[in-house]
Order: structure tokens, then C-alpha cells, then sequence
């Protein structure tokens, strides 16, 4: 019993203290524009839905990619059919998802008393959009390279994958946000 | 054309059809799986909006806040995945699964005890702000989530992996979507506690 408990926490701890580290250090991004966050309701409403949907799609890819391994579907191969078929549903996703969160954020913010303009929504909807496209590639390329390199040294990538995925999708979508919202706001 | 033709060109139209449908499912759940995302997240999103004013009583929590929401989810994603994995292989015992979730429940203490410290000396040192309580709250918060959101996570990948054909798409959103609201509450809760 105690073998596998000793395993995964040995195989996870440094790559979660890292993950945690790297999203601290973006909390500084997030601190020095916390008044703007705080005043400006759809950006407070709209900030962990984005590093939470950012984030889930790098689990989509790593638990998906990681079965696809495991499966002997993948042959350990870049070309692999699946895989390009998981990528295109993904970007797919990714453009109307962010166009909806950015929409319901605002509605929300909207209905809480938040006096919503036009030029106020549009620049929302550009920060989430641009946001959603950078790092979803971003998170594709790093997690797939991570997977076959963790694969290829037969460690388990499930131990990694997550929490590295993860931790660019908060870490980027930290500090891409808050550049964004220092620039346009 | 022999039978055998005739035969095996119907199978291969139902082998196509039916590749056509499972991509379409799988389109579905991921679909599915990021709107469930998008609505915890913004659950999570106003629960922020609301208690702005608890959140603003401690000083350089916005620091705290996202390492601590990525530990949780790093820690309950792993802890599905592997979960999952298990599934696949049809390798999943009682037994395994208790190690499991003992295992994440080490992770999400020792990981939080860092974070404090990490937190602490980052607002000391670029804000200049000496807020002890910054160690403490992510060790409270991680104990609160802890007992809540390993124990779900695990039930939901197993009932997912039980009643969907590919739950790899809906796994990560369950998880990460229950981890920031469970987190968020935690954190919220453990100021309560703490102030």
C-alpha cells in the first residue's frame, strides 16, 4: 500500500509544487491589476471561468492523448489520425466557447448592476478570444512533446500531464489576461 | 457480385457509419464537457463578485488565489485521470482507488503548505505585504477541499467511465469544474475561519 501512495506522490509533488509556483508567480499579474479587476465585473466574473476552461482543455488533450498511448492507438506518433481529429474537434470548440463565456460573463456582470456598454462587452469578448487562441495551441504543442518524451522514458504521463498542462493554461492565461486587460483597459 | 463482396461492402459502410457516429459523440462530450466548464467557472466567477469584500480583507490573496485553484486541479485531474486509466485497463480495484485518493489527499497538504510559504515571501517581498495568514489559509482551504473534492472526484470518473463510452472528455471538466467551485468555498470558508 505504502509503495503506491510513495510513487504517485513522489512522481507528482515536484511537478504540483511547480504548477502552483508558476501560477503564483502569475498572480502577481493579477494583483497589480486588481483594482481594475475588481472595478470592471465582467473581468472578476469572467477570470476563473477562463483558467478553468483553458485548463480543461488541456485535461481534454492529456486524458484523451494519454488512453490514445495506453491504447496502442497513437504508435507513439505525431501523424496519428486520432490525434489530428482530437485537435480539430478542440480549435473547433475553443472559438465558440470563448465567444459564450464572454457573453454570460457580461449578462451576469450586466444583471449584478454592472452599467455594460458596447465598447465595454467587445473588448471583453477580444481579451477572452485571444486569450482562448493563444493558449489552447500553446497547450496542444507543450502536452503532446510532454506526453511522447514521458512515454518514450516509461514514466507515466498521467502523473505529469495534467498539472503541466494546467499550469500553462493558468500561468499564460494569467499573464496574457492581465497584459490584455492593462493594454485595452 | 459474390455474396462474399456484397458482404463485406455493407460491412464496411456500417464500420464507416458507425466511426461517424462515435466521432460525433466524442464531439458531443467535449462540447458538453467545456459548457459544463464555462458555467462552474462562472459560478466560481460571481462567488468572487459577491464576497469581493472578504476577499479584499486580505491582502495579496489575488496571489494565493490562482496557484491554489491550479493545485487543486492538478492534484484532482491526476487523480481522475489515473482513475481512468485504471478503468481502461480494467485494472481498477478498491483497494487501488483508497491509495489513490490517500495519496492526492498528502499531495493537496504538502503542496498547500508550499504554496503558503511560496505566497508569503512573494507578497513580502514585491508588495511589502506581512500577512502571516497567507501560510495558513491555503493549508485550512486545502483540508476543507480536500475531504470534499477527492472523494466526488473519484465517484463521478467512475460513474462517467460507467455510463459513457469515452469519459476522458467529460473527466477534466468535472473535475476542474467542482475544483474551483469547492476551492473558491474553501478559500472563502477558510478566511472566515481564520479572520
Amino acid at each position: 500500500m505504502k509503495k503506491i501512495i510513495a510513487t504517485i506522490i513522489k512522481e507528482s509533488l515536484r511537478i504540483v509544487i511547480l504548477a502552483s509556483l508558476l501560477s503564483s508567480i502569475g498572480g502577481i499579474g493579477l494583483e497589480l491589476i486588481q483594482k481594475k479587476l475588481i472595478a470592471i465585473l465582467p473581468l472578476l466574473i469572467v477570470f476563473p471561468a477562463l483558467n478553468n476552461m483553458i485548463g480543461n482543455f488541456g485535461t481534454i488533450i492529456s486524458a484523451n492523448f494519454t488512453t490514445l498511448l495506453f491504447t496502442k492507438q497513437l504508435h507513439a506518433k505525431w501523424k496519428s489520425k486520432k490525434l489530428k481529429e482530437l485537435l480539430h474537434q478542440l480549435a473547433i470548440t475553443a472559438f465558440f466557447s470563448s465567444i459564450l463565456l464572454a457573453t454570460i460573463a457580461n449578462l451576469i456582470a450586466y444583471y449584478k448592476g454592472f452599467p455594460l456598454t458596447l465598447d465595454v462587452f467587445l473588448k471583453v469578448l477580444l481579451i477572452v478570444t485571444i486569450c482562448v487562441s493563444i493558449l489552447v495551441t500553446l497547450i496542444c504543442l507543450i502536452s503532446i512533446t510532454a506526453g511522447f518524451y514521458y512515454y518514450h522514458l516509461n514514466e507515466d504521463p498521467d502523473n505529469v500531464l495534467i498539472a503541466l498542462a494546467t499550469s500553462i493554461a493558468d500561468l499564460g492565461a494569467l499573464i496574457i489576461f492581465s497584459v490584455l486587460i492593462y493594454l485595452i483597459f | 457480385m459474390g455474396k462474399k463482396e456484397i458482404l463485406k461492402k455493407r460491412n464496411k459502410k456500417r464500420a464507416k457509419t458507425l466511426e461517424h457516429k462515435r466521432k460525433i459523440k466524442s464531439f458531443e462530450e467535449i462540447i458538453f464537457s467545456q459548457a459544463f466548464s464555462i458555467i462552474g467557472g462562472l459560478t466560481a466567477g460571481t462567488l468572487l463578485a459577491i464576497y469581493t469584500d472578504r476577499i479584499l480583507l486580505i491582502p495579496g490573496l489575488f496571489i494565493l488565489l490562482p496557484g491554489f485553484l491550479e493545485m487543486g486541479n492538478a492534484i484532482s485531474g491526476s487523480l481522475s485521470a489515473r482513475i481512468s486509466s485504471k478503468l481502461h485497463l480494467r485494472e481498477l480495484t478498491h483497494s487501488i482507488l483508497i491509495k489513490n485518493i490517500i495519496a492526492s489527499f498528502v499531495l493537496i497538504i504538502l503542496s498547500s503548505i508550499s504554496l503558503g510559504a511560496i505566497t508569503y515571501l512573494l507578497s513580502r517581498f514585491i508588495f511589502g505585504i506581512d500577512n502571516l495568514r497567507l501560510i495558513l489559509i491555503p493549508i485550512v482551504a486545502a483540508v476543507i477541499s480536500g475531504i470534499i473534492l477527492l472523494p466526488l472526484t473519484s465517484k463521478i470518473t467512475i460513474t462517467l467511465y460507467h455510463h459513457h463510452e469515452d469519459p476522458d472528455n467529460l473527466i477534466g471538466a468535472s473535475s476542474t469544474t467542482l475544483g474551483d467551485i469547492i476551492n473558491i468555498g474553501a478559500i472563502l470558508l477558510a478566511i472566515t475561519i481564520l479572520l
